[in-house]
């Protein structure tokens, strides 16, 4: 009897139990997914009013999905070359901006990050943490006396200044690719080496083509950065005809501050590629970030 | 001498590993070379490989670092010669810039709002990321679309989600007959709000790293930690904050050095209004150097900014550390 009622007891605390894990599972969806939405919803917003005629932008009650709606925002963004906005130039600057640093970016780093991780010279690892600590320092500290550097070696508001600067290395590439050549096994160098290779040799025969998934995280790391960076173009170059999508987007703002319609669809156009190359390369994203936050542990 | 075993490459004892394998140094029977000459022979190779990015460091950095510490010391508008003045920037931004201790109060209130909420958010987020839930990838990849996307759009966007009368949160906030906010015009709410953009778009990066780290705890130690009657509640004090106290003191240093640089939302989203209350340090940095030129006052203030995020990345080392020698 008592062992009958103490199995009852048991088996409802189990109910209890499994009650209880599912709603706290319920609870964790819930929130997850709202929180999802928190991020997703901001930009579902911006393509609608992108989408929509300007008349219904600015309408309470709000309409979702009114009549007309279309690619005529878009054409107006882009027939609008007058005033400063031409979207199109924006984009074929970014674009050879982005290609210039992140070419260099992949050179300079794995010639950098292959030293690091298997060659042996006095001062390696001193010297790689030191250019690992250049990782605190930034922009903003520099930006003074690289706009007075600038304006010496005459790059100031040409495209030199948007590219150069940017084709020499940086810590954080050099960091990461370095920790994905120490996952290569070395006997692969040892064996080349009996070959009679020499380091270059196996640095572009042997080391780069067995890096081409860490080189994609580095290139769409550097093409994100250069595409999104605003407060460099904001300051080195002034002339318009030299503007990036951020610079022209943010003047594009100030010009038709009441055409929320144009301006959503200004932003639309700046965003759109980076989702594009976003989805297409998002392993990368995740592999990248756990490989550079591993510099917490 | 190129072919040596040792030094350069020690794995390679009988190998030529010149770059150039033709250009083999040849000597005198019987001369020998110094220790010196002998090592830099056998690593100049070495070093050509990382001379590109040690040449940026030099010329973008490091001649930079130095020279804008010159230039705070002098008087400088970037027409005339730049004239030597010693401290008294310093002096003035302290004693007499009253913009100087606002820009300061307002961004380290941003700090205090920005720091602990993203904290809060990415670990919740991590937390649940790591709960083997259906439809997970597509939340990772949700929270992840403002983190590549550039704060000059996220700003422009959140500006018309916020606006007065048209802007999404305030028709939610109408139809749940809410009153509307003017977020960005109001003194009160336009530095929550730039804030809370700056959470929005930085805690799926957060919350990845701290992921990465959840994931890197081995399962044994609940196990453990199960057999000895601790609840999930205790597990999670004492198992995994402890285990992923790196990744949180990563992500805590990190986010405090990039708040104290806050910059793009407060300039488009508010132009340091309305008044002064988003008036952010670099926003005020920025006028003073590209506004009005002044060199050496905008590198004085550049250098303040740089030694506050040091100590403060230092401080925050510090006492993790002390914490966690006191916690095991």
């Amino acid at each position: 009897m008592a062992l009958m009622r103490s199995a009852r007891s048991a088996a409802r605390t189990r109910h209890a139990q499994r009650l209880g894990r599912a709603l706290s599972r319920a609870l964790l969806y819930i929130f997850v997914f709202c929180v999802a939405l928190t991020s997703l919803v901001p930009f579902l917003w911006m393509l609608d009013t992108a989408f929509k005629p300007g008349r219904y932008s600015m309408v309470y009650p709000p309409v979702i999905f009114p009549p007309g709606m279309g690619l005529q925002n878009f054409r107006e963004v882009l027939t609008q070359t007058a005033q400063k906005t031409n979207f199109l130039l924006y984009f074929r600057n970014t674009i050879w901006y982005s290609f210039w640093v992140v070419l260099g970016q992949l050179v300079t780093c794995s010639l950098a990050g292959y030293a690091f991780a298997r060659l042996e010279f006095p001062g390696r690892d001193r010297v790689f943490y030191l250019y690992l600590g250049t990782m605190m320092l930034s922009i903003w500290v520099t930006i003074v006396p690289l706009f007075i550097e600038m304006h010496t070696f005459g790059w100031y508001n040409t495209m030199w200044c948007m590219t150069v600067p940017g084709m020499f290395g940086s810590a954080f590439g050099t960091f990461m690719l370095r920790q994905f050549f120490m996952t290569l096994p070395r006997e692969l160098d040892d064996a080349a080496l009996i070959d009679g290779a020499n380091r270059l040799q196996i640095y572009y025969r042997i080391v780069l083509p067995l890096s081409k998934s860490a080189l994609s995280v580095l290139a769409v790391f550097t093409l994100l950065s250069v595409w999104n960076d605003f407060v460099w173009p904001l300051i080195m170059i002034p002339d318009p005809r030299l503007w990036t999508l951020t610079r022209g987007l943010q003047q594009f703002v100030g010009v038709y501050y009441t055409r929320w319609e144009l301006i959503m669809a200004a932003s639309t156009m700046a965003v759109v590629p980076i989702f594009v190359v976003f989805f297409l390369a998002q392993r990368y994203f995740v592999e990248g970030i756990a490989l550079t936050g591993l510099a917490g542990r | 001498m190129w072919t040596a075993g040792r030094g350069c490459f020690p794995l390679a004892p009988a190998c030529p590993d010149n770059l150039f394998m033709e250009r083999k140094v040849t000597r005198k029977p019987g001369q020998r070379q110094t220790g010196l000459r002998r090592t830099l022979s056998r690593t100049w190779t070495c070093y050509l490989f990382i001379a590109p990015n040690m040449l940026g460091v030099l010329v973008f950095l490091a001649y930079p670092i130095v020279y804008s510490f010159y230039v705070s010391l002098t008087r400088w508008d970037f027409v005339s010669a730049p004239r030597f003045v010693g401290l008294d920037n310093y002096v003035r931004l302290f004693t007499a810039d009253r913009l100087f201790w606002v820009s300061m109060r307002v961004t380290v209130t941003y700090v205090l709002m920005y720091v602990p909420a993203v904290l809060v958010a990415a670990l919740i987020l991590a937390l649940a990321m790591n709960q083997k839930l259906r439809g997970i990838k597509f939340v990772r990849t949700a929270i992840f679309v403002p983190v590549v996307t550039s704060m000059v759009a996220v700003a422009i966007v959140w500006v018309w989600l916020l606006s007065k009368d048209f802007g999404l949160i305030n028709i939610v906030l109408r139809a749940v007959g809410l009153p509307g906010v003017g977020w960005l015009t109001n003194q009160k709410t336009a530095l929550p709000a730039i804030a809370a953009v700056g959470v929005w778009k930085s805690m799926g990066y957060n919350a990845i790293i701290l992921f990465a780290a959840l994931q890197s705890v081995p399962r044994l130690l609940y196990e453990a930690a199960e057999i000895d009657g601790a609840n999930s509640w205790h597990k999670f004090w004492n198992v995994t904050i402890p285990m992923i106290a790196p990744a949180i003191v990563f992500v805590t240093v990190t986010s405090v050095i990039g708040a104290f640089q806050v910059f793009d939302q407060a300039f488009i989203m508010t132009g340091g209004g309305p008044g002064d209350a988003t008036y952010v340090y670099n926003f005020y940095f920025f006028r003073q150097a590209f506004g009005q030129l002044k060199m050496g006052y905008a590198s004085a203030m550049s250098y303040i900014l740089f030694l506050i995020m040091f100590a403060s990345a230092i401080v925050q080392l510090r006492l993790t550390r002390e914490a966690a020698a006191a916690a095991f």
